[in-house]
């Protein structure tokens, strides 16, 4: 029998297919989801390895890690979300957040719709004593008017009900009886914007989280066989079934390294790089949405990332970009983009790796090639695009080396791009591929 | 090779750790300045040089200091410097310098003439290593705020790191003729983006409700920026030392203009701020600076961003009137508990103004439950303020209103940005809310905005609503 262990990325995934007793390898593959998608993509190895006709390509469990939350930042959340809120804060910040990053703030996507708020008349002290009671009357007729707003899930956010539940106990009863799902916060703290937002976000990615189950489920099934799907969260793994959270089903990854035993990681991704603290706690996670309740191990995401693209900076030199464009439409070595990125600058590597070869264009090293010439010739110091090509890949390293805090104890590479930059620091290499660590750590082996 | 790019960058890199950070070399210049307040850009520079006058520094020795007529901002504000690399020869040095910021009593805003806890140049950790001497000597004053040695201890940590991370920058770029070149340069940089922005001059003039009138003439080209106070009256209860205003113009300017990444002394020299020595804006020891550190950079912001949409024929932005308010409840046996009600912001040419909806711009976060249960008060309502000024195509930004009950006997002290007079617009601008205070004695009683105090009984209710942004017809 074999065990699957499979992480899905914003752009990429990746499968591993461990032998359950040997705990070797016996396949792996890597696929870029603009050109194949995930379930397509999983049913196809699966399908292979079921050709082989061996029984220990059969796979008996799949462990699944992922990272693809932050894909969901550009859309509009929300849409089938409800929010029962104590009357007065209908529009408390947890709405949308506003960050100051330049002159002007910049509203950050919002993780619900404004109109699907409804104030609610209750109140609950500090105490836990109860204020104003609530009206059931009142919940019944907002219930009504959710059903004709085409609502399935309720959201609710009464102040102080983890001292005090029997508003919250009495409005969910309510909605249960009119056929809602109904989401409310347990999380073991009193920070009411995080929590919100929190429950917020994971009841507007249910949906999209009950979508990605069903087509695992569809993906890794047989026609007389279907394997135990597991997801990582912050106990351990835990079956899809009783995967609820989508926040924690769609950004399991990050849980992953609390179980590595280091205290400093250098996770050079295939799509982000990241220095992670697995031994330091941090009860709040920066979302894209903002500030939200959610403990796990301490992480700095880089500024310098493999997609950032070449261009000129402020003083006419040529740099990187301050923000990564991404791989969709991405490097132009995939295909699909225009912008050159540090992703083409590695080019002649990346085209031997078997796990990626796939998806890189064939035509794409002349096309770097004209990019690399025309930035040269835009560039104060015309050199060829040969010699420029290795400045920038000096230059990228160096910018690493910058990023990279040497200073919280012996550094450990972890990543797709830890075989290639790993060689200029100081540190542990480790080649396992994140789904090979989902499934020893699933096994229960050393990662 | 990009040489100044990377240089920012690593700059950038081994500061991450802290909140707020400037570098600068031998001659007190300034390399780079990272998250700054309003007053930094000016601040840093003044106290790099009085450092350096008086305290030759060797490789690792941290110098802490509070006086804010000696580089400091308010006295509740802690600043550090390293020597990151010692100078040879009196060339060469790099240091850093550090700022942490404590809580300031509104009690001591509203009624100065408590004597502050004041620490002048002081070489607390020579080499890295703490006196204990000089810091329990510190910590023993009564007047020293709470939790200092921790403030210390963690401030002189986080250098050690820097000075750790600061090996990673190549010795070549940290030489005075690179960073000369490389000042040199961004200034050229500078000028160039200047050129390309609206040139022109304008006059402005705002009346303080604390009484002072402040009086701008401000002139762009592709020479420089040149910001002149002529006229303005001395402070009553408004002051701000000249290197503390220098920073303002320098930041909003920069902010204003685009030309925030280059915060270093390429930037700084192409502005010429000058301001009669008997004003408000030079102020001299012992005037009480408290409340010009606090208000100071919104009064500022408000002034600097109308006098440069002035300077455009036809504003594209409503005036952002800076009109939040600050409110701090206080309790026997509890830590002050502080609150910012934010304004809303103005109207842009293509959509309404941002609101004021956050209420800590995502800097520190309000939990209601969090502070219900560790203060006597009851979070009734937060909520968007519904205003009838600030309209136009495009309307500003709403302000926000609090409702917050008393459950136990307290006070209430306030502040806000001292502009409540009617602010000066031009023919396609409206005019934003202000700010407003009320507090339920038998029916709601409406109180001077601008500041003040007031003892609320338990089950009172105060209503804090902040002013929103300016229209655009």
């Amino acid at each position: 029998m074999a065990i699957l262990g499979l992480h899905v990325g914003v752009s990429f995934a990746e499968f591993s297919l461990l032998d359950s007793q040997s705990h070797q390898i016996l396949a792996t593959q890597c696929i870029y989801m603009p050109r194949l998608s995930l379930k397509t993509g999983l049913q196809k190895f699966v399908q292979a390895q079921l050709s082989l006709n061996a029984v220990d390509h059969k796979i008996e469990k799949v462990f699944f890690v992922s990272n693809l939350l932050e894909k969901m930042a550009p859309f509009r959340l929300g849409g089938s979300t409800a929010h029962l809120i104590t009357e007065g804060w209908e529009n408390q910040g947890w709405l949308s957040q506003i960050t100051f990053n330049s002159m002007l703030p910049v509203r950050l996507p919002s993780v619900q719709s404004q109109d699907l708020v409804f104030g609610i008349k209750e109140r609950i002290s500090a105490d836990g004593e109860i204020l104003q009671a609530i009206d059931g009357h009142f919940i019944a007729s907002i219930a009504a008017k959710m059903k004709l707003m085409d609502v399935k899930r309720v959201c609710i956010h009464f102040l102080h009900s983890q001292k005090n539940p029997a508003h919250l106990n009495a409005a969910k009863n309510i909605l249960i009886e009119n056929g809602f799902e109904v989401h409310s916060a347990d999380y073991d703290s009193d920070f009411s914007l995080e929590k919100n937002r929190r429950l917020s976000l994971s009841a507007a990615l249910n949906g999209t989280w009950e979508d990605y189950r069903q087509d695992l489920i569809a993906a890794v099934q047989t026609e007389d066989h279907t394997p135990e799907i597991f997801v990582l969260s912050n106990k351990g793994f835990q079956h899809l079934n009783d995967s609820k959270d989508a926040v924690e089903g769609l950004a399991s990854l990050d849980h992953l390294w609390s179980f590595v035993p280091h205290e400093n990681i250098v996770y050079l991704g295939l799509e982000t790089f990241q220095q992670i603290y697995p031994k330091k706690n941090s009860l709040f996670w920066q979302s894209p949405w903002g500030r939200l309740y959610r403990p796990q191990c301490e992480k700095r995401v880089f500024s310098t990332q493999p997609t950032q693209s070449l261009q000129m900076n402020l003083w006419g030199e040529l740099d990187f970009s301050m923000t990564p464009e991404g791989y969709e439409p991405g490097p132009v070595a995939l295909g699909r983009g225009q912008k050159l990125t540090v992703f083409d600058l590695y080019f002649e590597e990346l085209i031997l790796r078997a796990d990626l070869k796939d998806w890189l264009a064939p035509t794409a090293q002349t096309k770097i090639r004209s990019g690399l010439s025309a930035l040269s010739k835009n560039s104060k110091n015309h050199i060829g695009e040969t010699a420029l090509q290795t400045q920038m890949r000096d230059q990228f390293v160096q910018r690493l080396s910058f990023e990279i805090d040497t200073t919280a104890g012996p550094l450990h590479f972890y990543g797709f791009w830890a075989e290639l930059m790993a060689s200029y620091f100081k540190g542990v290499k480790h080649p396992r591929s994140m789904a090979e660590m989902a499934a020893r750590l699933g096994m229960g082996l050393d990662l | 090779m990009s040489h100044y790019g990377q240089l920012q960058q690593a700059f950038k890199n081994i500061t991450q750790t802290l909140d707020n950070a400037a570098l600068c070399d031998h001659r007190g210049q300034t390399l780079y300045m990272k998250n700054s307040s309003a007053f930094d850009p000016g601040t840093w520079s003044e106290a790099f040089r009085w450092a350096l006058k008086y305290f030759p520094m060797n490789q690792g020795d941290i110098l802490m200091f509070n006086d804010p007529y000696a580089g400091g901002n308010d006295f509740s504000v802690f600043s550090f410097i390293t020597c990151l690399q010692k100078p040879v020869d009196n060339k060469s040095g790099i240091y850093l310098g550090q700022r942490f910021s404590t809580p300031t009593d509104f009690k001591d805003i509203i009624h100065p003439g408590k004597n502050p806890f004041k620490v002048p140049l002081t070489p607390i950790a020579p080499g890295g290593i703490i006196q204990t001497a000089i810091l329990e000597a510190m910590c023993s004053s009564p007047l020293a705020p709470t939790g200092l040695k921790d403030i210390i201890e963690k401030q002189v940590a986080k250098a050690g790191y820097v000075l750790k991370r600061f090996e990673v920058i190549p010795k070549s770029w940290l030489s005075p003729k690179f960073l000369q070149t490389f000042i040199e340069e961004t200034r050229l940089t500078v000028l160039m983006h200047l050129k390309e922005k609206p040139w022109g001059e304008t006059r402005l003039e705002i009346n303080l409700d604390t009484g002072e009138l402040i009086k701008l003439n401000l002139e762009m080209s592709d020479l420089g920026v040149r910001l002149d106070f002529v006229g303005t009256t001395p402070g009553k209860e408004f002051f701000l030392p000249p290197s503390a205003l220098a920073g303002c113009c320098q930041f909003f300017i920069s902010q204003y203009t685009g030309l925030v990444p280059f915060l270093n002394e390429g930037l700084f020299s192409v502005f010429q701020v000058s301001q009669p020595t008997t004003s408000c804006l030079s102020s001299k020891f012992p005037s009480p600076t408290a409340r010009g550190y606090k208000l100071g950079p919104r009064v500022m912001g408000t002034l600097l961003e109308t006098a440069l949409t002035k300077i455009n024929s036809k504003p594209t932005k409503g005036v952002t009137n800076y009109c939040g308010l600050y409110v701090q409840f206080q309790f026997p046996d509890k830590k002050n508990f502080e609150i910012f009600v934010p304004n809303g912001f103005g109207a842009m040419a293509e959509a309404d103004g941002p609101c004021g909806l956050d209420p800590f711009n995502e800097r520190v976060y309000f939990s209601a439950e969090h502070s219900e249960n560790n203060w006597p008060l009851r979070f009734h309502r937060m909520d968007l303020r519904n205003s009838n000024m600030g309209k136009g195509k495009n309307s500003g930004g709403r302000g926000l209103i609090h409702n917050i009950e008393f459950v136990k006997r307290g006070e209430i002290y306030w502040l806000s940005e001292l502009t409540q007079h009617r602010f000066p617009v031009q023919k396609n601008q409206t005019s934003p809310d202000k700010v407003e205070i009320l507090i339920d004695q038998e029916g709601p009683a409406s109180l001077n905005p601008s500041a003040g105090f007031q003892w609320v009984e338990a089950g009172q209710r105060v209503t804090l609503a902040s002013g929103s942004g300016g229209g655009l017809l």
